[in-house]
């Protein structure tokens, strides 16, 4: 039923591109972002200014330093008086660990399948695209709510319900690449030389696929940090007593008439952080598999 | 259509199973109410059905929802279809205006910048449509609030209110998804645009905007129409987010309550009719397939 995208396979690449502009810019961007996020989740203890969790009620919805001469609170602080600038330091750490083990995750675990099923076809191919077919069509929403309703808010139970509902890209993409290279003559070298299949698919098949896994690894670093954010957001994420950025801007909610600080920053810091990795991805597409694109 | 009915099995199966695992709706009736009798409890079950193995209320929902009944709320005792109805209006507004404004603000930008590729302005686009994707949704939202409600008061900051109100969500919503398709036909119209009939096109002496409208924009339509159906499932995602954070009273909001209430019907009948519209969009997106290239045979 499903419609199969024509591939133009065999088709002379497309003459090479200009480099467009600020291709080198989008990665030192990107990579400094990456790299902030990363510094301020591992550094966090070292980095913050103060304890995220201490609240001080008598500065409570204090505004940024620049607005109240005087304060020490760089970013001001939140309804309760804990300081801004500290909760988005440790929010970092929320956001990274669910985006990068969600995505280790999946993308092993897809790319298993994927190789596997591409290489030797068979009944479990078959079987595992049915089931990868099922859960893309899974719309998110639906599955993280009720996922999310039965087992409760969590850390471990984003990361499981962003895994679950994404190893089937991986599978498919993987999976592809596969059964394109797996006629291909060098392969059928390999196999007439008597090399095992588990050693082709090791050395021959994977490699090819890795370059595509990267770019959607990494631009799903970025998605899943959206994700986490929004499902805290809503309530159905991480622990609200955890500071998380999506929780921060679920704080805010009732204090944006006064106190547009607190529903600012920690939107600005997912912004920032997603970036990187949107940037740091596009940057591998355009190197690795211009084809992705 | 086979896949499409399993799919929409598998979907009702899963969250009828899921939501009886979530906790006991005639305990969560009862909440604040003091503490219920055993009696009071099996009485309820007895009404709501669910005191009958699971598969035999799955079957019975499943039937009456093929003749068009989704039951009764649990909570409110209302039929499932009339709640639905109520909601639908608002939802399927959101949706259809974040999806019309994406496309006014896509495609004119995806031409301009597949036109001047690698111009600056195709640069300016490529980290506008970057900044977009980085967005978290809910947070244009609240930006959006605090800019032209709460401060500048133009517009009301949340609620339903009127045609007024279905501005901020809609432009919300239509923001994040002209990010991702601006891209889109920008790539596709690169693509078309490379191939030899556009050079012949050109060669015979037709002028560029034919060429770009009568030949590109046509044959490139095809990847962006089956982006926009595969989609839709997230735009669904989107549409469940900002409805919370605009106070919208559509089939998102009608959902998340019905979740914390255990009100199995209700959640079950949104499902349904979610599902049912991610599954005739992705068909209809087949069908137009066929329909913008005669190559692609529906099977």
């Amino acid at each position: 039923m499903a419609v199969t995208p024509v591939v133009a396979a065999g088709l002379p690449a497309v003459a090479r591109r200009r480099p467009p502009i600020g291709l080198r810019l989008t990665l030192f961007v990107g990579l400094t972002l990456v790299g902030l996020s990363l510094a301020a989740a591992l550094g966090a203890p070292v980095l913050a200014p103060r304890n995220p969790e201490t609240a001080d009620l008598r500065a409570r919805l204090t505004p940024p330093a620049w607005l109240a001469p005087g304060s020490p609170y760089l970013l001001g602080t939140d309804a309760i008086g804990r300081d801004m600038l500290s909760r988005i330091i440790y929010g970092a750490r929320i956001s990274l660990e669910v985006g990068l083990v969600s995505v280790a995750l999946s993308s092993v675990v897809g790319t298993a399948l994927g190789l596997v099923g591409g290489y030797y076809g068979g009944w479990w191919d078959e079987g595992m695209m049915r089931l990868a077919d099922l859960q893309l069509s899974f719309p998110f929403i639906l599955f993280a709510l009720v996922v999310i309703a039965v087992l409760g808010p969590g850390l471990g139970r984003i990361i499981f319900v962003l895994a679950v509902t994404q190893w089937a890209s991986y599978a498919r993409l993987v999976r592809s690449e596969a059964i394109a290279v797996k006629e291909a003559d060098y392969i059928q070298a390999a196999r007439a030389l008597g090399i095992r299949d588990r050693r082709i698919i090791w050395r021959h098949v994977l490699p090819n696929a890795l370059g595509a896994v990267m770019v959607l690894a990494t631009l799903s670093i970025a998605n899943n940090i959206l994700l986490e954010a929004a499902l805290t957001f809503l309530g159905l994420g991480v622990d609200p007593a955890v500071p998380s950025w999506g929780g921060m801007l679920a704080d805010s909610r009732n204090y944006i008439q006064t106190a547009w600080w607190d529903s600012t920053f920690p939107g600005l810091a997912i912004m920032f952080a997603v970036m990187g990795f949107n940037l740091v991805g596009d940057w591998l597409r355009d190197k690795l598999s211009p084809d992705l694109r | 259509m086979g896949g499409a009915l399993a799919v929409l099995a598998a979907i009702t199966l899963f969250v009828a199973f899921g939501i009886r695992l979530t906790g006991d709706p005639a305990v969560a009736l009862f909440e604040g109410a003091g503490a219920p009798s055993m009696q009071d409890i099996q009485r309820m079950h007895r009404a709501f059905g669910t005191d009958r193995p699971f598969l035999v209320q799955y079957v019975g929902f499943a039937g009456e929802a093929l003749r068009g009944n989704l039951g009764t709320s649990f909570r409110s005792g209302q039929p499932v279809s009339g709640l639905i109805m109520e909601r639908a209006g608002p939802t399927l507004a959101l949706a259809v205006g974040g999806m019309i404004v994406a496309l006014t603000v896509a495609f004119p930008l995806g031409i301009y910048a597949a036109m001047h590729r690698n111009a600056l302005a195709d640069f300016l686009i490529r980290v506008a449509s970057l900044l977009g994707l980085s967005f978290p949704n809910f947070w244009l939202g609240i930006m959006l609030i605090l800019i032209l409600a709460v401060r500048l008061r133009w517009l009301p900051p949340s609620g339903y209110s009127g045609p007024v109100s279905l501005v901020l969500p809609c432009l919300t919503l239509g923001v994040i998804l002209a990010s991702t398709l601006v891209r889109l036909v920008r790539a596709s119209l690169l693509d078309t645009l490379g191939q030899p009939y556009i050079r012949t096109a050109r060669a015979k002496g037709m002028p560029e905007r034919t060429v770009i409208v009568r030949h590109g924009l046509r044959n490139a339509l095809l990847p962006v129409v089956t982006f926009i159906g595969l989609q839709f499932g997230g735009l669904l995602g989107g549409v469940v987010i900002l409805e919370n954070v605009f106070a919208w009273p559509g089939l998102g909001q009608l959902a998340l309550g019905a979740v914390s209430y255990r009100d199995y019907p209700v959640v079950q009948g949104v499902v349904v009719v979610l599902a049912l519209g991610v599954v005739a969009v992705n068909l209809l997106v087949d069908l137009r397939y066929g329909l913008l290239n005669p190559r692609v045979r529906v099977g």
